[in-house]
Parts: C-alpha cells; structure tokens; sequence
C-alpha cells in the first residue's frame, strides 16, 4: 500500500513536473549549422578568409549529446537557402548557428545580413559583388520560427559574425531586423564588428551543455574572447521576445 | 711559492665557477632559445584591407629590438581556495550541483558558482546579471570602479605579479526602439606586464541593483618568463601587412577598398590566449605590434584602424 501511495505520488509529481516544462524538454533537440572560412581563397570576396567553419565545428562538437546534428554546410555548401524563407534548413532544427561575415544594414539599403560567397550552388561563378542578392541572407529573406508548418522549429539562432544584429539607431533598421522574428526564441549575434574565434565556440556550446542558459552561455563566451580586444567596444546581442528571457536546455 | 700559485689558480676558478652559477657572467636567459609555436590571433569579422600603400609617420627610433616571452602557469584551484571563494560568494562548499573532470558547479539560492578545474578560471553569477526589473538602479561609473575596486582588493582576487588597466562597460535591456535601460555595469581588470598590456586574460565584475555584485569572472592565470626573443622588424612588419598577412584588424568604416594606411603610432603588447574556461589554448603569451593610424579608401572616405601583428622574428617560430 505504502509503495503505491509513494509511486501515486511520484507520478503526480512527474506529471505536474511535466505541465510546467516546454514541450521540447523531453523530444530530440536538432541542430544545423553554417560556416564559411575560405571567402577569397575560394570565392573571390575581398572580406578575406576567416575561421567560420572551425567556429561552428567546435560548437557542434562542444554541443554534443545535447543536440542531433541535422546539417553543417561548410564554405562552398554553405548557401543563403539554408536561412532564408520559411522552408530554410535552418527552419527544421531547433538550433542553429552561422559563423562567418556579416554585412552592415548601412550597407545593403537597411538590411543587415549573413554573407556568403555561392550563389545558391557549390559550383561557380562565385561572389559577383558584396551587395549581390544571392551571396546575402538579409533580414527582408529570413523569418524564424514556428509558424504553421509542422516542421517549423527554430528556437535558438547564433549569429557568430559581425552586425547581424546591430540597427544603428535607426529605427527603419530596427523595424526591418524585426522581419527575422516570426516565433524564433532568442537570436544571439553582435551589434558592431567583431573577431571570430573557434575558442569561443567550444566555450559557448559547452557552457550550454551544461546547464547554462543561452544567453549567459554567448554573454560569457563573447566577454572572454571579444572584451579588450584593441581596445575597442564589442557590442553582444541577444534578442528574442521580452517573455522569453532566458532559455536553458 | 708554487703552493701559492696552486692556492691562486684554485681561488681563481672558484670564483669563476661561483660567478657562473649566480647568473652575473650571463643574461638571465638563454641566448639561443627554444622555438616558439606560432601565434594565432582572432580573425577580424569585417572587411580586412589589401592592395594598400603604406606611409609610416610614426616615430619608431625608440622600438625594442627584442622582448621577454612568458609560458602561462595555470593558478591552482585547490581545496582551501575553493573553500574561500565560497565564502566570498555566499555559497555553502557542500552545494555542489555538478562535477566532473573539467568543472565543479555549485549552486545555492540564488547564486552559482562555477570553477574550471583545468584552467583555474571561475564565474559567479546570481539570478539578477543581465536581468531586467523594473524597480532595478546601477550606480554611476565612479561608484562601480571604487565598489570593484575595493571588492577585489578586500578579497586579494588579483594576482600581484601584474598591473592592471580598468575599463566599464554597461549592460542593457531595449524593451523597444531608443529604449535603453542600464541593468549591471561590468568593471574589467585587464593585466599589465612590463607595462604592457596582455590581450586574452582578465578578471571582471559585473555590479547591478543598488552596487550589489551580481557577477564575477576570472580568466587569469599565472605567466613564467621563459626567455627574451629578437623581434621582426618595423619593415618587417610593414611588408608583411602589405602581403595580407595580418588578420587582426580593426577599421573604423565598413569599406573594403582601401587605398593607403598611414601608420600614426606603433605600440607593443602581448596576447595571452586563454583558450575556453574549460582548457587552456596557445600556452605561451607573446609580444604583438599594435599599429594604429588612418586609412584612406579609394573613394576619398576615410577612417581609423588598428592592427596588431605577431612580433617575434619568424626564425624563432616552428615553421
């Protein structure tokens, strides 16, 4: 009798335990990922080469058992489908990360954006100019999160490259990098430059990995490898709705 | 007579023998020293220059020919300096939540203290860093330094062996559009060697509501001198940044064609990587040339940079 009082009561428990967790607590968390390194050695862009693809492979890795890795598209697989319209790869996974160039909004018309140096293919002609359409995710092309299709799952994007998330003060700006919230929880990138460095990677993943919220986990990361540098100001973002401030796995 | 000279002769090398083992016949450090693994420093995110000219304006009559390279020394996280941390965290030594072989985590009410057993780095926090409430008040920036400053010294957080250079940045909540709101201001203690700056490690102070010290960091360790190496030259330096090799920039516009750099000012630091919290990166912490000046693009703009380039002469670097 006793026992089953105590299973009866574990069971309430669990049960009320459940009700106040989100619903992807207990399901398979997917991840996806894009990164770029080789812009000039391969594609011709004058931004230069960088250490993208060995950002998001150390998250990844750091991430580990966390997440099951949907897709990670490197260099000349790395294309703006993988992030724009509702269909997007990254639509389909419930973290994803792109580690790269960023472009200014004050450079594409408003729209700042996620640079790439395809033009929707691996083969060339690679990177026609900066401003080309196909070579930028940009916030007008982008809408993460849940909305209405069975799949739809983004919760969490990471943006580990420069001013993806920077609006200048300019409120057109703020309204246009709006465009990219449509049910997506928090977004974490930076509102300036930046200096890409897999280190932070690894640290950012691992401190989610054990129990950090996200937003503390790319707060932390971002102040120990981007605060001092040559003493200028980095400005690490986190945006998302003011309800959901923090977001632990 | 002959014993005298046996006295003499024996006197004679004593001293030279004595000499040699108190270091006074020799510099302090090895004259041919070991080769050093390159440097690797973060990649810039923006636009990096190329195809420049280059106009040196800065005086550079006084720059060393050769520095002090140092080996990072993790600082040892044991059981009675956890045991302090503890207490100056408020958080009971029994609390662990966590452990395992990278990080101890302990939590209790409303802090949680995290130390990396590898790298002898830790991070406190408590329920209110980076958190927003209405009713939330950050003091002024004089008040935050004197509150970090007296916190760190009251508790001996910083190690002795360096100087330190404070900044203060703030952290801010938007609600919404030109809506911002300070909630914790975080002090960073940046270490200073030889008067010398080094890039990577740093211990910060995050205070919030009403002065209370909602977040500590630390990534500092130890340094050990491991020898003095020659350093590349000015127009080293300069064919280098001309060959695209510097990847550590920063420019003030967003332009990606550069015309010319005028170097105003050429400084030296030292970059000390730090890895993650978890395990230590490049383990030793060398001098970088940091150039600073104007940079003209093609179409007349013109804006600020900076760059900063691995010193060490490349023959004493694992090719």
């Amino acid at each position: 009798m006793r026992k089953k009082v105590s299973l009866l009561v574990a069971f309430v428990f669990f049960i009320l335990i459940s009700l106040r967790l989100p619903s992807y607590a207990f399901a398979t968390l997917y991840s996806g990922f894009d990164g770029v390194d080789h812009y000039k050695s391969i594609g011709r862009c004058d931004f230069g080469d960088r250490y993208g693809v060995e950002y998001v492979n150390k998250l990844s890795s750091a991430l580990g058992s966390s997440f099951t890795e949907s897709f990670s598209y490197e260099d000349k697989y790395a294309w703006e489908q993988d992030m724009i319209g509702s269909g997007a790869p990254a639509n389909y996974v419930d973290f994803f990360a792109f580690a790269g160039h960023g472009v200014p909004a004050t450079f594409l018309g408003g729209n700042g954006a996620a640079h790439l140096f395809t033009q929707k293919s691996a083969d060339p002609p690679y990177h026609p100019s900066h401003t080309a359409d196909a070579v930028n995710a940009d916030w007008s092309e982008i809408s993460w999160g849940l909305h209405g299709g069975s799949y739809n799952r983004l919760k969490w994007a990471t943006m580990y490259c420069c001013h993806f998330l920077q609006n200048f003060g300019n409120q057109t700006y703020y309204n246009n990098l709006k465009h990219i919230f449509n049910g997506v929880h928090l977004v974490m990138g930076f509102a300036s430059g930046m200096w890409l460095d897999s280190n932070e990677g690894t640290e950012y993943g691992t401190l989610i990995a054990n129990g950090a919220s996200f937003k503390e986990a790319f707060f932390t990361a971002a102040y120990h490898h981007q605060n001092g540098t040559l003493d200028e100001k980095i400005i690490a973002r986190v945006m998302g709705a003011k309800k959901i401030r923090e977001c632990y796995l | 007579m002959r014993n005298n000279i046996k006295v003499l002769i024996v006197t004679f090398l004593i001293i030279i023998i004595g000499l040699s083992f108190s270091g006074c016949t020799k510099n302090q450090y090895s004259k041919k020293p070991a080769l050093l693994p390159a440097l690797k420093l973060p990649s810039y995110g923006g636009f990096i220059p190329h195809d420049f000219d280059v106009q040196l304006k800065a005086d550079v009559s006084n720059t060393p020919h050769e520095m002090l390279v140092y080996k990072i020394d993790p600082i040892k996280i044991n059981e009675e300096e956890t045991k302090k941390l503890c207490t100056i965290f408020g958080v009971d030594i029994n609390a662990v939540s966590k452990e395992d072989q990278q990080t101890v985590i302990k939590k209790q009410g409303n802090g949680e203290l995290w130390i990396f057993k590898k790298t002898g780095f830790y991070n406190f926090s408590t329920k209110d860093l980076d958190n927003y409430f209405p009713q939330k008040q950050v003091p002024g920036d004089e008040e935050c330094l004197t509150l970090a400053k007296s916190f760190v010294k009251k508790y001996e957080l910083l190690p002795d062996l360096y100087q330190y250079r404070t900044s203060i940045d703030c952290t801010t909540y938007h609600p919404s559009f030109n809506e911002d709101i300070i909630i914790d201001k975080t002090v960073t203690f940046h270490p200073i060697i030889d008067g010398k700056e080094v890039i990577g490690p740093k211990f910060g102070v995050a205070i919030g509501d009403k002065g209370k010290i909602e977040g500590v960091t630390s990534t500092l360790y130890n340094i050990i001198p491991v020898g003095i190496y020659p350093l590349k030259s000015i127009d080293e330096i300069v064919n280098e940044l001309k060959q695209g090799k510097a990847v550590h920039w920063w420019t003030e516009l967003d332009n990606p064609d550069a015309d010319k750099l005028i170097i105003e000012k050429v400084a030296f630091e030292y970059y000390g990587d730090i890895g993650t919290v978890f395990d230590l990166g490049q383990l030793f912490v060398q001098p970088i040339y940091k150039l600073q000046g104007e940079i003209i693009y093609k179409n007349g703009e013109k804006g600020r940079f900076t760059v900063a380039l691995p010193a060490i002469d490349n023959q004493f670097i694992i090719p």
